[in-house]
């Protein structure tokens, strides 16, 4: 989905048109820091220094081994912690601005939804507080428990639910109000296979309908298959940001994997 | 967001509330109690005396003689209510100051509806002073338990049942419980994982502390509500009393739990943790009870005018700063005039004619405290890094 955005008056006095087109996600120089709970004179580096855009209709992944700030330049692309220095924006406007989090579909890697729920009423609350009104949920929500193979299970406690399917609930709850920018979080975690395609077919769904998603996954395979771009992160910093076929490429004529491309780079960046 | 987004919000946070009550069972647990008192208030008969007289000394006799062993089968366990000497009432237990308030001319005109216990008649009896006669009763569970010798009309009992509902069981017992029950929901609904996807929905922060809060509330309201409303229906269908000062109960006991309650908030976001919530917002309680009884009880002592200025100080400090259970608790014997049922728990008289107690502005300083503890949680759940 193409955002854009009005440029300031002409000289003239002439109001332009609305051309210019915008990025959904832009990071511009991002840090962020965190003082040690008990030790408040240190400071820990989360992020530092990081630039990143999405397009729309742009897969992107964030890759980069563990504790490396990926899941904190999510947090602050969900306004769940703010930057300690430098700018973002979401659909053109600032982080800050909640407003445009309507427009947004999270799937957290670990989901603790509130277990008295069933599948209907989860997805009721989740709509509602994403500012979906209660006819739209109505029409909407049975299409979506079919979508991820839960219609049979909709009025069940999700106490009774397994990994796999706490997970496709998930992925509806994320969908539920037609998100424009998709944000995935470990989503692959306890989907079986035909989880997977599910979720192949909903990125392509979202690309072609000039959505954007941002996926943070470890399963390379998954990386390698759906993302059009990656931005790789190691000790906090984006060390590479690029297309797949960038990252893949090699000065050997053999072809190299996914796995061996990011091993050498972080040989390459680490102390 | 606009204000129609934000009701949208806290209306789906109320439900949600709602439900997870349902699923832990508090919901069933707190209609079950308010049932079963309902139960009890049905067994209640009251076969009413004549009503008292209001002055003069035309009704009062001897005890007769067959009264003395029928009182001392039930001596010092039972009171019988309502009666009154020449020398006028006496209250229900001997710790209690003496005939405190009658000379007050707002009392002068008031039914009494004192009750005394049967030492005390022993004691009359001695004296062979003339009294009320008991010439009713107040059946317990449709007569199964020893009546209790009524000598005054209908309106005692009814009040006295009243008041052990709303004071004991409401105020005390059910708004302690309704702490320690409800302490959970904010944690658990505070958890990192399950608020991270709540965060990222659009709404204000703060409509999310507070739709979850409100939840609460209005869960603790309609629980009141119900018990104080079903209590007095079948106490009234019972005893023909319906005596609507009852109700008045709802929104003192409710604004007592809010007070508490946004400590819990404040400690549920702090530390999003469950044990921490339900045992300092209890050790909380006791405190400010303390503080709140250790204050009156000094002010009508002769010995706190010879105490030094900054125990003084700390003293008044500490009573207008923090919450103040009892005044709660005082404002519904007043609303009940349960002192002329039962011995004061302070000289309330004595503090209000000192100027040093206000009930309104008693009231006002507690939700003031209430609402310093919820903007601290506020505050703290909307700079919080997540």
């Amino acid at each position: 989905m193409a955002v854009t955005t009005q440029s300031p008056p002409s000289k003239s006095g002439m109001v332009p048109k609305m051309t210019a087109t915008v990025p959904l996600v832009e990071f511009v120089n991002v840090s962020k820091t965190y003082k040690e709970p008990l030790l408040k004179s240190r400071t820990i580096h989360a992020v530092q220094d990081v630039s990143f855009r999405i397009e729309p209709g742009e897969v992107f992944g964030l890759l980069g081994p563990n504790r490396a700030g990926k899941t904190t330049l999510v947090k602050m692309l969900l306004t769940l912690c703010n930057p300690t220095s430098g700018s973002g924006t979401r659909f053109g406007q600032p982080l800050s601005a909640r407003s445009t989090l309507a427009r947004v579909g999270y799937v957290h890697e670990n989901h603790a939804f509130p277990r008295y729920l069933t599948a209907v009423a989860l997805l009721e609350y989740y709509g509602a507080l994403s500012l979906v009104t209660y006819d739209t949920l109505r029409e909407r929500i049975p299409q979506l428990l079919r979508r991820v193979g839960l219609d049979d299970r909709s009025n069940e406690p999700i106490a009774r639910f397994s990994k796999g399917m706490l997970q496709r609930l998930g992925i509806a709850q994320a969908l539920i109000n037609e998100p424009d920018l998709l944000v995935l979080d470990e989503p692959t975690e306890g989907l079986d296979l035909t989880g997977r395609h599910l979720l192949r077919d909903i990125v392509d769904e979202v690309r072609a309908r000039k959505g954007s998603v941002l996926l943070v996954s470890h399963v390379l395979t998954e990386v390698e298959a759906i993302c059009d771009r990656v931005g790789v992160v190691v000790n906090s910093r984006l060390v590479f940001t690029g297309s797949m076929a960038t990252l893949l490429q090699s000065s050997s004529p053999s072809p190299r994997t996914l796995e061996v491309a990011l091993e050498e780079l972080y040989r390459r960046v680490q102390p | 967001m606009n204000a129609p987004a934000a009701l949208y919000t806290i209306h789906w946070l109320i439900r949600d509330t709602f439900r997870q009550a349902r699923a832990s069972g508090i919901l069933y647990l707190m209609c079950g109690i308010t049932v079963l008192c309902m139960a009890v208030c049905l067994t209640i008969r009251v076969k009413s005396a004549p009503p008292l007289p209001l002055t003069g000394n035309e009704r009062k006799e001897s005890l007769p003689a067959t009264f003395v062993p029928a009182a001392s089968a039930i001596a010092g366990t039972v009171p019988f209510l309502g009666a009154s000497t020449s020398q006028g009432v006496f209250p229900a237990t001997q710790v209690a100051p003496f005939l405190q308030g009658w000379e007050r001319p707002e009392v002068q005109g008031a039914k009494p509806l004192y009750a005394v216990e049967y030492t005390e008649v022993n004691k009359i009896l001695t004296r062979n002073e003339k009294v009320d006669v008991p010439s009713g009763e107040v059946q317990l569970l449709f007569g199964a338990l020893p009546s209790i010798p009524l000598a005054s009309d209908d309106t005692l009992p009814v009040r006295t049942v009243q008041l052990h509902l709303a004071g004991f069981v409401a105020d005390g017992l059910g708004l302690l419980l309704a702490l320690i029950w409800t302490a959970g929901f904010l944690p658990t609904f505070l958890e990192p994982s399950a608020v991270t996807v709540l965060l990222a929905k659009p709404m204000p922060r703060w409509s999310l502390l507070a739709g979850k809060v409100l939840g609460v509330l209005v869960y603790f309201a309609f629980q009141t509500s119900l018990f104080i409303g079903g209590t007095w229906l079948a106490l009234s269908m019972a005893t023909g009393q319906w005596d609507p000062i009852y109700f008045f109960c709802i929104p003192v006991v409710l604004l007592h739990f809010a007070v508490f309650f946004s400590f819990s908030a404040m400690l549920a976001v702090s530390t999003r943790n469950t044990a921490a919530c339900v045992i300092g917002s209890i050790v909380f309680w006791m405190m400010c009870y303390a503080m709140n009884y250790g204050r009156h009880v000094a002010m009508v002592i002769p010995e706190f005018q010879h105490m030094s200025p900054a125990f003084t100080f700390i003293l008044e400090s500490g009573y207008w700063i923090f919450p103040k259970p009892l005044d709660f608790h005082l404002i519904l014997r007043e609303v009940l005039h349960a002192d002329t049922l039962f011995s004061r728990v302070v000289d309330t008289p004595k503090l209000v004619e000192m100027h040093a107690w206000k009930p309104f502005l008693s009231v006002a300083a507690s939700l003031a405290a209430g609402v310093v503890l919820f903007s601290v949680a506020a505050y703290d759940f909307v700079t919080t890094d997540y």
